[in-house]
């Protein structure tokens, strides 16, 4: 015997029209999804900073394709889901996706500035960067990780090291920047540089790029002087 | 030579030096002498800072009453930019290259210089700098305490 509950889909309560984004693809509507409430959660320890929500959605498999992994679902509040898992239910003919969105708590101190150097060369002939701002308002969260003493040259140097969160991955192909390369800076709301050592997690579906930074503690990108100006 | 005479309140040779570094007008105005600092430097320093390092003293002669002794002087200028620091390395070449100074129980007989100054760059990350230094060879009397 053939079953189809497709008609009764329908019928459920709660429905709700969503878009479907598949890269490469144009937009596909889907008229009417049922979805489970979404489970929010600490994405990883950034003082309640970073947030994971999780979300199942199903809609009639004869409304769309099997979605991709990473395509992202729109739904009826404007919020984007990237799909995890897709199950074909066979019984209800429909596409279950589990999906994630990630976001980092909006707040004015959660946003960098990404600085990128040009040169010119004094009389004698050093290579001296001015930078210039070419991304700005990242939601970022600049998480402190570790803070060490060190002596070096004979001076005291604390090294403080950030996993800078951001919700704009970087290292993204159309985005001009080299995220380890010393000619780009990241620059958090107090205008503090940080030098980025490490660049992880890029292009992931389940989770924030990484910047691992140090901050920069002296010259004129310094934070020395920004303690001498608070004396 | 220029005999620059008694730096007052002075008790050795560095602080002697912090003295004759503060009455030089350019070189206290290029670097305050608040910023010269002898052994380590202190992490809320603004640059540019001058470290003085003094190294032991190597004896020449001994009599009764004194000691004459070759004392090796380090200026390391640490600064922002290579132009800064080769400024500054001039301006200390120009304020104590060839001069005598005491301390009323000792003295710098001649501050002999050492060849010109050499720059180099940090190259720690987090840590963009270039040290200069500046050295010197003191030809220093002092009274024996021994």
């Amino acid at each position: 015997m053939h079953l189809d509950f497709t008609p009764d889909f329908y019928l459920l309560d709660n429905l709700e029209p969503l878009t479907l984004q598949i890269t490469g693809l144009s937009d596909v509507t889907i008229p009417a999804a049922v979805s489970m409430p979404a489970e929010y959660a600490e994405l990883d320890h950034g003082g309640g900073n970073l947030l994971k929500g999780d979300r199942l959605f199903a809609w009639p498999r004869n409304v769309s394709q099997r979605p991709p992994l990473g395509a992202k679902i729109m739904d009826s509040n404007g919020d984007a889901w990237t799909i995890l898992a897709v199950d074909a239910q066979g019984d209800v003919k429909s596409w279950d996706c589990r999906a994630r969105a990630l976001s980092i708590v909006y707040r004015l101190d959660n946003l960098a500035t990404v600085l990128k150097a040009s040169y010119t060369k004094s009389a004698c002939g050093e290579a001296q960067p001015t930078w210039t701002p070419i991304l700005t308002g990242i939601g970022a969260r600049f998480q402190p990780v570790e803070t060490e003493a060190q002596i070096l040259e004979n001076a005291e140097w604390p090294k403080t090291t950030y996993h800078v969160y951001l919700g704009v991955d970087i290292f993204a192909a159309e985005i001009p920047v080299e995220p380890a390369s010393a000619d780009f800076r990241l620059v958090d709301s107090t205008g503090r540089h940080y030098r980025i050592m490490q660049y992880q997690r890029a292009q992931r579906i389940d989770a924030l790029p990484i910047a691992v930074c140090v901050s920069i503690i002296e010259g004129t990108e310094g934070a020395a002087i920004d303690r001498m100006e608070d004396k | 030579m220029s005999d620059l005479g008694t730096v007052l309140g002075a008790t050795g040779i560095e602080s002697a030096i912090n003295g004759v570094w503060n009455s030089n007008t350019a070189l206290a105005a290029a670097v305050p002498v608040n910023r010269l600092i002898t052994g380590r430097v202190p992490p809320s320093e603004e640059m540019p800072y001058v470290r003085l390092e003094p190294e032991g003293g190597r004896e020449m002669v001994r009599t009764n009453a004194s000691l004459y002794s070759a004392v090796n002087i380090h200026f390391h200028i640490w600064s922002d930019t290579y132009d800064v620091g080769n400024a500054v390395a001039g301006l200390i070449q120009a304020a104590f290259a060839s001069i005598a100074f005491n301390w009323g129980r000792g003295a710098v007989l001649d501050m002999k210089l050492d060849g010109p100054p050499v720059s180099r760059q940090a190259t720690t990350p987090e840590i963009k700098a270039w040290e200069t230094t500046v050295n010197f060879t003191c030809s220093t009397w002092q009274q024996r305490q021994d």
